[in-house]
Parts: C-alpha cells; sequence; structure tokens
C-alpha cells in the first residue's frame, strides 16, 4: 500500500514539474452555454439560454475577459405581442486566486468584477403593425467567481473549459441582480 | 495581492449602485410619456399612440394618481394585497418609455384609460364616486382554469383581471371594457352599496368558490331545483333585471367611451355572433324589454331545461341563481340597445355629432341611477319592471324631442304586460312619456 502511495505521490509531483501556466495568453470562447434567471411578468423564475461569446487575455495572475450576450423573448399574442432582444457587453476583470497545474492540464479558481453596458430593443406588434423601438444604452455591473481549466494542446495553444457563476446589477434588472451561469470552452493561444 | 484584490472588490460593490442607476423620465408633475395601443377608430381600431401618463409616482410598478396595480391579488381587510408587478421598459433617448413585456404595456394602457375615466367622471358629473387611485389586479390566478374574464370586486372596489389566454385582444388593452368595468363601479355606489350591495355578488372570493364548486356540481347540474317558493322566484326575476340593467349599461358606457358597439367582441370570440353587439339584430330589429312576468318564465324555462344538460342539452346553469345571473347578459344587450337607439336619435335630432350624445345620454342614466335605489329597494315583495327605468329615465330628459320620445314610448307600451295601460308622447313645453289607458277598441268605435 505504501508503495503504491509512494508511487503516486512520484508520478503527480513530476507531471505538476512539467505544467506550465498558459499566461500571457489570448483567450478565445467561441462556445459558451449561458443559463440566466430573470423573472416574468408573474415575478416567477424564468430561465434564458442567451447567445454567448467572449474574448480575453490572460496573464499571470489576472485575466480580462469581454463578454457579449444576447436574449429574445416574446410575450403577448396573436393580436398583440411584444418581442424583447436584451444584449449586454461586460469587461471581467478576474483575479485567479489559486492555481494547479499538472502536465495533462491546469485549473484555477476564479473571483472577479466587470463592468459594462445593457441595451434592449423591442418589437412591438399589434392587429399586424409593427413597430421597433431601441433603448439608450445603460450601465451594469457584476461579479463572478468560477473555475478554469486548461488542456494544453501543442506549444502555446490549449482548449479552456470553464464555469461561472456571475451576478449582474442594474437598476431596471429583475431581480436585481440577475443569476448567470456559464460554462464555457474556448481556446488560449 | 490578495489584499489589493478585496479592496478592488470592495470598491467595485460600493460603486454598483451608482454605475446601476438611469436618470429618470418622470417630470415633477410625474408625467410620464409611454407607449401603449390604444383605440384609434370608433370602428375598433387600435394603434399605437405616445400616452402622458399623470401623477406617477413610482414608474417601476407604474402606481401613481389613478392606477395601484397588484399582481396575483388576494383580498385581506377589504383591499387588494400581493406583490406589485415589476414593469419592463426601454427607454428612448428622447424619454419615451415602451414597454417590454405585455403585462407592462397592459398597465400602461389600463392607467391611460383610468386616467381618462377619472376625467370623464368628472364631465359627466360625479367627480367623488369613485376613489382615485382605483385598485386593479393583473394576472390574477383562479382556482380552476377558468380566466379570460375581468370583473369589478365590490367588496374591494377594485378591478380584477383573471388570465387572458385568447388570441384576440386582451381584455385589459380593450378600451370598452375598462369602462365596462368602470361603469359597474358607478351602478354599485349608486344604485346597489347598502342595502343591496348583495346583488353585486362578483367579488374575487366569490369567483374563485364558485369556479371550485363549479367543478364538483357540474355533475349534479340542475339536480334539486324542480320547485321554487313564489318569494324565491320573484327574488331571482328581480336579481336578473337588475344584473341585466347593470350589464347592459355598463356595455352603453363601453360603447360611449369607445364608440364601438361591438367592443366585447374584440376580445371574447364567443360573443363574435354579434349576440353582445349594441347594434339591433337586422332581422329581429329592436326588441322590446321583457318584462317582470317573462323574464320569470325564460327563467324557469332555463331552470328546468337545466335538468337535461348533463345529458348534453338544455341550457348550462346550474340552480336559479346562476340562471338569472347567466341570463342577465341577454337582459343587459336588450337595455343597451334600447339606450344606443335612443342615443343615435338623440344625436340626429339635436344635430350633435355621436360622441357627444353619448356623453349628454350617459349624463342622464347618472341622474336615473340613484333614483332607482328606492324603486329597488324591497326585491323580495316587489315585482320590478324594466319598464319603470326608462319611465324614470324619460323623466331626466328635458329637451326630449318628438322621435326620441316616440321611441322611448313604443318600446316602453311593448315591454309591459298591463294591457289596460300604454304610453304615449304628450306635447306639454317639450315632449313627455305620458301613461295612459289602453281603451278597448270597442270603446274607441272601431269595428272589425
Amino acid at each position: 500500500m505504501k508503495i503504491y502511495f509512494f508511487s503516486l505521490l512520484l508520478v503527480i509531483g513530476t507531471l505538476t514539474s512539467l505544467a506550465k501556466a498558459q499566461e500571457n495568453s489570448v483567450l478565445l470562447y467561441p462556445l459558451n452555454y449561458e443559463i440566466r434567471y430573470e423573472n416574468d411578468e408573474d415575478r416567477e423564475g424564468k430561465t434564458y439560454q442567451p447567445f454567448n461569446f467572449a474574448l480575453g487575455y490572460q496573464g499571470l495572475r489576472w485575466s480580462g475577459l469581454l463578454q457579449y450576450s444576447r436574449l429574445t423573448d416574446e410575450t403577448g399574442n396573436s393580436t398583440s405581442s411584444l418581442e424583447r432582444t436584451h444584449q449586454d457587453v461586460i469587461l471581467w476583470m478576474r483575479y485567479h486566486l489559486a492555481q494547479f497545474q499538472y502536465p495533462i492540464m491546469s485549473w484555477s479558481f476564479l473571483a472577479g468584477a466587470g463592468g459594462g453596458a445593457y441595451q434592449e430593443q423591442v418589437k412591438s406588434t399589434l392587429m399586424g403593425d409593427s413597430r421597433e423601438d431601441q433603448g439608450s444604452w445603460l450601465m451594469l455591473s457584476g461579479l463572478m467567481v468560477g473555475v478554469q481549466s486548461s488542456f494544453p494542446i501543442t506549444e502555446g495553444w490549449a482548449v479552456l473549459l470553464s464555469a461561472e457563476g456571475q451576478a449582474l446589477f442594474a437598476a431596471d434588472f429583475d431581480p436585481n441582480p440577475l443569476w448567470v451561469g456559464v460554462l464555457r470552452l474556448g481556446l488560449s493561444f | 495581492m490578495k489584499r489589493v484584490f478585496g479592496r478592488v472588490i470592495a470598491a467595485f460593490c460600493l460603486g454598483l449602485g451608482a454605475c446601476s442607476n438611469q436618470p429618470s423620465a418622470i417630470d415633477e408633475n410625474g408625467t410620464v410619456r409611454a407607449l401603449a395601443p390604444v383605440n384609434s377608430s370608433e370602428k375598433g381600431g387600435y394603434s399605437f399612440k405616445t400616452v402622458e401618463l399623470q401623477g406617477i409616482t413610482d414608474i417601476s410598478s407604474l402606481s401613481g394618481k389613478y392606477a395601484d396595480f397588484i399582481l396575483g391579488p388576494r383580498v385581506a381587510e377589504n383591499r387588494l394585497k400581493g406583490a406589485k408587478p415589476h414593469a419592463r421598459f426601454l427607454r428612448k433617448s428622447e424619454g419615451e418609455y415602451v414597454p417590454t413585456q405585455a403585462m407592462t404595456q397592459n398597465m400602461v394602457a389600463l392607467y391611460w384609460h383610468m386616467q381618462n375615466l377619472a376625467q370623464l367622471d368628472a364631465e359627466l358629473g360625479v367627480p367623488d364616486i369613485n376613489k382615485w387611485p382605483r385598485q386593479i389586479g393583473l394576472g390574477t390566478r383562479s382556482s380552476s382554469r377558468a380566466g379570460n374574464n375581468a370583473f369589478y370586486d365590490s367588496k374591494t372596489d377594485s378591478l380584477i383581471f383573471l388570465r387572458y389566454s385568447y388570441e384576440d385582444l386582451s381584455l385589459a388593452l380593450n378600451a370598452g371594457v375598462l369602462a365596462h368595468e368602470h361603469f359597474h363601479s358607478l351602478f354599485y355606489k349608486l344604485v346597489l352599496k347598502a342595502p343591496l350591495a348583495s346583488l353585486h355578488a362578483e367579488t374575487l372570493e366569490d369567483h374563485q368558490a364558485q369556479q371550485e364548486e363549479g367543478a364538483a356540481l357540474a355533475a349534479h347540474v340542475g339536480l334539486a331545483q324542480s320547485s321554487f317558493s313564489e318569494e324565491e322566484l320573484r327574488y331571482h326575476t328581480n336579481r336578473a333585471w337588475v344584473r341585466g340593467l347593470n350589464e347592459g349599461l355598463a356595455d352603453f358606457w363601453g360603447w360611449m367611451y369607445t364608440g364601438n358597439p361591438d367592443f366585447v367582441a374584440q376580445s371574447l370570440w364567443v360573443v363574435r355572433n354579434g349576440s353582445r353587439s349594441l347594434d339591433a339584430n337586422m332581422l329581429m330589429g329592436l326588441r322590446p324589454l321583457p318584462s317582470h312576468k317573462q323574464t320569470r318564465m325564460t327563467l324557469s324555462r332555463l331552470v328546468f331545461e337545466s335538468q337535461d344538460a348533463h345529458k348534453g342539452q338544455g341550457s348550462h346553469c346550474r340552480n336559479l341563481e346562476q340562471c338569472a345571473r347567466d341570463y342577465a347578459y341577454p337582459l343587459g344587450t336588450e337595455t343597451a340597445r334600447v339606450m344606443k337607439r335612443f342615443t343615435d336619435i338623440y344625436a340626429q335630432s339635436h344635430q350633435m355629432k355621436s360622441s357627444v350624445a353619448r356623453k349628454e345620454v350617459a349624463k342622464l342614466i347618472l341622474k336615473t341611477l340613484p333614483l332607482l335605489k328606492s324603486e329597488y329597494s324591497d326585491m323580495r315583495k316587489r315585482e320590478l319592471e324594466p319598464v319603470s327605468f326608462l319611465r324614470i329615465f324619460a323623466e331626466q330628459v328635458k329637451d326630449m324631442k318628438s322621435e326620441e320620445c316616440r321611441l322611448l314610448s313604443e318600446i316602453m307600451t311593448a315591454s309591459t304586460d298591463n294591457f289596460e295601460k300604454k304610453f304615449e308622447c304628450v306635447e306639454k313645453n317639450g315632449w313627455i312619456v305620458q301613461e295612459v289607458e289602453n281603451k278597448p277598441l270597442a270603446t274607441q268605435g272601431a269595428t272589425l
């Protein structure tokens, strides 16, 4: 038993020494699954799956991530309906609290804060006539925590997997903050 | 490094509120410009219009001087209680608020119509009958699947909107329906409120109780309803008439406010056959109001037929009370049609626009209502006759023209069972309707 345990420590120690953090690299997350909880008209929680895209840059301990989200929902009926499109852009500054490195992967705990803006558009239809209105861009802010895993594939390239929980704040949000979960699949290079 | 990070987060959190707020576009009078679908023509057209909502005190729940919205309300201490809805808008750079959810759009339209109806009350001479803001229950859940309804709750003095699931114009957007429900509050306060309050039994609590009861009793429709006491039958016949009058005049109010005689059908497809239209049926013409005796016979027939309803035949009311309640609507439609025809003639003979004539007739109705209170005070002993309403109404028309008088006298004569009397027009400083003896043909010297 002791020999097995010793061997395991030896392997982990060797592999850990070989691992490299993906520092000073560009982060690209084209495939993201976001789930967002908003209150519907009855003030009951409703889940949305917005389109989510993110692009960033990672240093040793810090990373910056620019995230874009967009969702559409429709209320009303065939006589009078409202199609709302919400989009937001947030720049996250994330601190990698703890990093663990292995030969085939590295992972880190993240916490961060972000600021950005959101805008809403609405297509209002009444008895067959439609009009579109666009609101101003308004400020929003957020806090996030998450984990990020990195799987090196070639020299300088790695596949990234991350899971994040976000809280987004803005006066018009219902609830405020909005609770968001994001699973990301991307690349760093 | 961790301490630096903590400070950054702390500073960020402090700044969250400041970052998140947007300047309000409400002026010092509480005026907000918002987009709403509103009635734009007397043919039932609706279009988007930027309306000015006045007296707004809280834009996030759109409450203010004229309306106070409650989401999924319950009743406590004779008031609606519950959460405030969250109004969802986008704000355009010009400051205009545009609803982004259907319920918010309903709220904007409701607030605007309540504001207009408050002004209309003042214009019609009854500024103090209703208290403002009006409580309005939205998204009300019924304990059964029933919905697609709106009603005035006399207990809480509020308007209740049940969930709307049809594909037509939502009840909350239908200006005629709002005016209809608003009229019920006037009728309740001018006619029914103590000692007749129980006549307007449509309260949220009762409504929910009826829904529950309905499912349980569905299998026993009409059972044990084969006989009634004389007093019971008289009472429910009277009740059908008073409800019918309330519904009919409320329909008139909807037409008066919108100019659309078929406003109910815009939201409720079940009446798209013209059964609630204020335009008289082309084939049948304007019909007299049924007398007490005729209403009683109809109710008896409906109750009798209800015993076969569980076999898929006959009427679907399940007891005398419900049959009286259901029959109030056709009774009301006939009443509304008479009032509309009178108004059309009034507009012609007084050379007024229809919109002006409608308000003039509405004023006459408001003068008539308080006079009905004593007339209707003893529902169990007296037999109420629709003609008495028309008689009191006719007395309020001070500058009656001959065409108006002729219509009223003909309808009144046709609406009474007493063949010894009839109504005629007499000119005495203007035309009045007078009750005269209906002489038998022989005494008039007629020959066959």
